[in-house]
Formats: C-alpha cells, structure tokens, sequence
C-alpha cells in the first residue's frame, strides 16, 4: 500500500520532508473524491481527468503504490466512458484511498506524527502588525516569496504573542500557496 | 550566526501543493531561494518580477499548460534566458520533444528523484552563470573592438594629415628652391658666363678651374631641378593628371628600360582638386616602383579612366611575379610599405584598393575613387 523506503530514497533520504508531504497527501485525499464528484456532475471531463493525472503524480512522490497503479485507469474512465461507470470506479478509487490513508496514518504514528484535526476557525486577531509590516507581507505574497514570508510572520509571532492569530491566519493562506487570499486579509487591515 | 548565501533563486511552478512543499523543502535544504507560482500565468508574472535563475515548471496545470508558459517565457526578453525544466508525469516522447520544442533547458519525470532534479538544477544554473560570464566577457571585447577601431580611424586620420601636410611641405620647398636657389643660380651662372667669356683668355690651368666652375653650377642647377621634380611635379600644377601621368610614365620607362603602356580616358583636360592630383600621381609612382621592386616585369600597363562619377586607376604587370599581394598588407607589412601608402591614399580620396588576380602572369591592382562636386575644385593654391 505504503512504499516507504523507495519514497524516501527518492527525497535523498530526507524523512522529515516526507513525512510533511505524506500529511499534505492526506489532506489532498480527504477533498478528492468530492472535487471528483463535482467535475463529473459538471460533466467537466477534462477536470476530472486533470484531478486524477495529479492525484497519480502525488500518489508517485509519496509512495502510495495503488493509487498510483490505478489513477491512470481512473483518469481513462472519467474521461471516455459514461457516468454511471466513472461514478463507479470512483467509488471503487475512494476505497482505496481510505486503505492508503489509514496506512499512511499509522507510518505517521509510528513516526511519532500525529494528523492535525479539521481546524477550528479562527477568531479575530487581537493585534494588527503596523502598516510597514503590512506592506512588507504584502508586498512578498505577491512576488510569490513564500519562504521570505514564513521568516517575516516567524520573527512578528516571536515578538509578540499578541501576534499569534495574524500570523496563524497569514500560515493558513501560506500553506495555501494563496498569495490572493494573503493580500485581501492584509487589505482588511489597512 | 548568519544567513548562508544563497546559491540562486529558483521559481517553483506546480499546482500540486503537494509538489510545491517537496520541491520547496529540497531545494531550501541545498541553499537556494524559492519563489513559488501555481498556474502558468502567474510563473510568467513572478518570473517578470524577480530575479530568477532557474524554472521547474509542470507540464499539466489547469489554465494555461506548462508548454504554452515556456513558450510566453522564451518570447520575453526578460525571461527567455532563464533555463526552464519541465516535471511531469507525461514520460512518452513526444511530450518529451513538446517540452524541448517549447525551450526547455532540461525534463524530469514524476515521481521525481530529488538527487537527480538537484544535480540537474545545479548543473543549469552553472551553465547560466557560464553563459554570463561569457556574454559578460564577449560585451567587454567588443567595447576593446569599438575602442581599437576608433583608434585605428584616429590613426589613418592623423596618417592622412601627415601625408597631406608631407604634400604641402614638399610643394613649399619645391617652390622655394625653383624660385629662389634656382633662378639665384642661373644668374650666378650668367654672370659667370659673362667674366669669363669677356676676360682675355686666361692661362690654361685657369680655364679648366673657371670651365669646372661653369659645369659645377650647371649640374647643382640640374640637380636642383630633378629635387624640385621629385618633390613636387610641377607639371601636374599646369597640365593636370592625365598629362603629368603620361609624361612620368614615358620617363619611367625609359630610367628602367620597361616598356609601359599608359592609357587615359574621359580627362578631356579636367582639372581636380590638389589632393586628388598628386595622391592619384603618386600612387602611379609608388605602383611602378613596387612593381620594379617585387615582380621583375616584362611589361606594365597604367590604365587612367574618368567618367564623371569616378576615377578608375589600373595597374598591372605583364610577366614577372606577382607585384601586388594583399596578404602582404596584413603578414608582411614591413615589405609592402608602398602598397600600404598606395592604399591610405587610395583611402584618402574616399576611394579603395582592391588586388586582382589573373590567368595570365602577374597581377592587377584597381584603385577606385568616387569623385564629387569637392573634386572639381580649382587646383588648391598651396603657397
């Protein structure tokens, strides 16, 4: 199900960068088959195909070996045959999604990491960061700096505790990779 | 302690988070920057906004696709010299040959083999920072190139000052010595003539003196002629070119016992300005000396044309070796010191020298002048 030392070897032996992709794969996984759902109910085959070709390349990197065998069989099915029977395959594909999520779960465990909880959402921030902090977050997220912006809301958090909020919601959109979402939550604040 | 350098700035293109965090992770790890893109548009954006030195770019995305991308990458001249590597899970071929037709600098498959995409990254941006250093190199040389090549116009200038001025300088002494030390000697000489013609007849010891006096004068008054001759034709300041080519030609060969067929056409008396005169009078002189000195000629042939827009000048040996070797000019110029004035000067009239060969023995050189309104100028008054 799991091939972890192949998966590994292929990170240059780097455990912790594959544990932190294996916790993203698991979150990419829990919205699949509902993304999947809604493109074929859309009739956007295109879509459909184009989530399962990046579900194969996920499930490569991260060694989930039967996904990896059988999303080019799905890719097919949702793109040529009839609903009913993509519909199928689907739910036969989500099977074995929630075997790989359960051994990737236990690795995780055994690993000493345990899965994050759906979030709880976050309340307002009780501090705003001054107006050339703003500027500087803003002015990165739209260059795509993400790194930079890690360092930047690292340093403001270990100023100031009061930060914490502002920075956890900048994390979120961080993780994201959503520069559109960082700006407009900067703009709020403004 | 400090931040280490970075090794570059690489723009990570997925829409696969997944992929985007792996990538992120690795590449941080070795030293190197990320800026992070996921569609096509914004990597063309971020590419455009930040110095980048490589692209990983996937090939599947929704919106635009990662070829399309590299395409709109390569036709920016911001970033067409960023090398693109493409990671897609497509391994056959013809993607293969898509994503290279696209500019791709390099294609890596998924899953990716981090080992193998670092040693690829690494080797890219070497090769960029080559190519810099190269192009870096080649923009320095050819500044060296435009200097050496001003230089070399400030240099014919000055030489063509030089020679100008060498022209005024012998027509001012030419002038000075047939006007006064000439025209003084031939009045010493008349008087001369005059004590000793109607003195009594002198004793014969005295006769010889007085006789070897008189034959002393007139050689210096011969010799001042033929300086003043050389120095500067005066024949050329009343008849012009076509005359005073044909009558230095005549004398040419019989001082070297070479026959030399001089032919002018289209002259109809026309005068020039000085310059165009006397360089176009010395370089027959300097390509008849040359051709003495190199090609042991049986014949010559000066061919003078004008037809109202140029003037035509030909001069070639018949027999002999070859007189007029331009690779002379740049291999040996110490030995074609006469070909190379021939050429200034051929330069200076705005005009050039070209060498061509023949089937027969020997060689022609055909020197080319345009001439123009400034050409016609009455013969320019030195003195």
């Amino acid at each position: 199900m799991l091939d972890v030392d192949r998966a590994v070897t292929r990170l240059a032996g780097k455990l912790w960068i594959y544990l932190r992709i294996l916790e993203q794969f698991v979150t990419d996984c829990s919205g699949f088959t509902e993304s999947m759902g809604q493109c074929l109910a859309k009739q956007d085959r295109k879509g459909a195909m184009r989530l399962a070709h990046k579900m194969k390349g996920a499930a490569g990197q991260t060694g989930a070996k039967a996904l990896y065998e059988m999303a080019p069989e799905l890719q097919k099915v949702v793109g040529t045959q009839p609903i009913d029977i993509a519909l199928e395959k689907l739910a036969e594909f989500e099977k074995r999604i929630q075997q790989t999520v359960a051994a990737i779960n236990v690795f995780l465990l055994s690993q000493g990491v345990q899965t994050a909880p759906d979030p709880q959402p976050l309340s307002e921030p009780p501090k705003i960061p001054p107006d050339d902090f703003l500027e500087s977050i803003q002015h990165h997220a739209l260059k795509g700096r993400f790194s930079q912006l890690e360092r930047i809301i690292n340093d403001l958090e270990g100023k100031d505790r009061d930060f914490a909020v502002f920075c956890e919601v900048i994390r979120k959109h961080i993780r994201n990779y959503d520069e559109a979402a960082i700006a407009a939550y900067i703009d709020r604040w403004r | 302690m400090g931040a280490r350098p970075s090794k570059g700035t690489i723009l990570v293109v997925d829409d696969d988070l997944l992929i985007i965090d792996m990538l992120r992770s690795c590449i941080e790890d070795q030293g190197y920057d990320t800026i992070i893109a996921t569609s096509g548009e914004t990597a063309i954006a971020r590419a455009e906004q930040n110095t980048t030195d490589l692209i990983l770019l996937d090939v599947v995305m929704t919106g635009m696709d990662g070829f399309e991308a590299c395409r709109r990458l390569k036709a920016r001249k911001k970033t067409r010299s960023i090398p693109v590597i493409f990671m897609t899970v497509l391994a056959d071929t013809e993607n293969i040959v898509n994503g290279f037709k696209a500019g791709a600098a390099d294609y890596v498959t998924k899953p990716i083999r981090i080992p193998e995409l670092l040693a690829r990254i690494q080797t890219q941006i070497e090769l960029r920072r080559f190519q810099a250093a190269l192009s870096a190199k080649n923009r320095k040389l050819k500044q060296e190139v435009g200097k050496r090549l001003q230089m070399e116009k400030q240099i014919r200038f000055l030489n063509q000052e030089l020679m100008r001025t060498q022209e005024r300088e012998r027509h001012k002494i030419a002038y000075e010595l047939h006007e006064k030390v000439a025209q003084d000697l031939v009045a010493l000489k008349i008087i001369a003539s005059d004590i000793f013609d109607h003195e009594p007849p002198l004793p014969e010891e005295r006769h010889e003196k007085t006789a070897a006096f008189t034959k002393g004068l007139e050689t210096i008054l011969h010799n001042i002629r033929t300086m003043t001759h050389q120095l500067h034709p005066q024949m050329l300041d009343i008849f012009g070119i076509e005359r005073s080519v044909a009558a230095y030609c005549q004398d040419f060969s019989a001082q070297h016992a070479l026959p030399v067929d001089v032919d002018c056409a289209g002259f109809t008396d026309r005068r020039f300005d000085m310059d165009t005169e006397i360089n176009l009078y010395r370089i027959v002189q300097e390509g008849l000396d040359h051709l003495v000195q190199y090609a042991i000629p049986e014949r010559a042939k000066v061919r003078l044309n004008f037809d109202d827009e140029r003037i035509l000048l030909q001069m070639e040996n018949e027999g002999g070796d070859v007189a007029f070797d331009d690779r002379a000019i740049e291999i040996t110029p110490a030995n074609s010191l006469g070909l190379r004035r021939m050429q200034e000067r051929a330069r200076l009239l705005g005009g050039r020298l070209t060498i061509e060969t023949r089937s027969v023995p020997g060689n022609r050189v055909v020197i080319d002048i345009p001439v123009g309104k400034k050409n016609f100028q009455e013969p320019a008054e030195y003195l």
